[in-house]
């Protein structure tokens, strides 16, 4: 398609969490321990 | 001494590994279900093949939240044995009770066929009664069994004797060819450092009497009760 300006890709999962009164302590939780497996992946929140 | 198999919804090869046990060893064999909190009076516990809780989020990975895994954990650290199978290998991944973690197939592919064990590590209570380099013919059928470390954690399994099986082709040799998944280091199965907690992909559970096609699957079974016994 001649799109030649793309140097890295990657693909993976989103999660998108509906928070009860704007509690953030249990994302990161939710994060390490049930959304993601360290073993072999890695995870970042976004605050929206 | 009393075997146990932990049924858990998604999971069916608990009747597969129940009927083994019982065919193959003749010892108390009881189901567990994944919500009870204890598992007092068992010596051994399996954790069947199948898709746990569907394989929701990844394989194994919801496991580890059903109420019995909390006795299952202490019931390791006292030394109990516990055997994951396929699944129950991925689901002790996913709970921390081995090292690693098994990814999608390679090749992308479900892969379901007989094929050859080498075994690493013949001084374990599932391998008593296997020599050194034995080979076993047992089949697979998964399709994330693709078995990932770090280097240090792969170093370090391979160094302390934690490897237990290896897929080989029918000479032994550990070739590319002969892996089916893409595991590094051909690894098929491990156990925990302290030996008493086993996870590997390919179904003993399928292969302990001739008309399955190998009865070599009832050599692990037959270890076990040989390490209870001389407990």
């Amino acid at each position: 398609m001649g799109l030649t300006d793309v140097t890295d890709v990657r693909q993976g999962k989103i999660f998108h969490l509906q928070l009860k009164d704007g509690k953030k302590e249990q994302v990161e939780t939710l994060a390490k321990e049930v959304l993601t497996n360290p073993v072999i992946e890695e995870y970042r929140i976004i605050w929206e | 001494m009393k075997f146990g198999v932990v049924v858990i919804p998604g999971c069916y090869c608990d009747h597969d590994c129940y009927y083994a046990i019982e065919k193959v060893t003749g010892k108390p064999v009881e189901f567990i279900w994944h919500e009870q909190t204890s598992v007092d009076g068992f010596d051994a516990i399996i954790l069947p093949g199948g898709f746990a809780h569907g394989d929701y989020l990844r394989t194994g990975a919801l496991a580890k939240f059903s109420p019995v895994m909390k006795a299952i954990r202490a019931f390791a650290n006292m030394g109990g044995l516990v055997f994951g199978i396929c699944n129950g290998f991925q689901i002790l991944t996913e709970a921390g009770f081995l090292p690693g973690a098994l990814m999608r197939n390679v090749g992308m592919k479900y892969v379901c066929k007989y094929l050859h064990l080498r075994t690493e590590n013949a001084e374990t209570p599932f391998t008593n009664t296997l020599s050194q380099g034995q080979l076993l013919y047992i089949p697979i059928g998964h399709g994330d069994g693709n078995y990932y470390a770090d280097d240090e954690t792969l170093m370090r399994i391979e160094g302390n004797g934690q490897v237990v099986f290896r897929y080989v082709d029918a000479q032994g040799q550990a070739t590319p060819e002969a892996n089916p998944n893409g595991s590094l280091n051909n690894i098929a199965g491990i156990v925990n450092e302290q030996g008493n907690v086993l996870g590997m992909m390919p179904h003993p559970d399928r292969s302990f009497e001739a008309i399955l096609g190998s009865a070599d699957g009832k050599l692990i079974f037959e270890s076990m009760v040989n390490a209870l016994v001389t407990k």
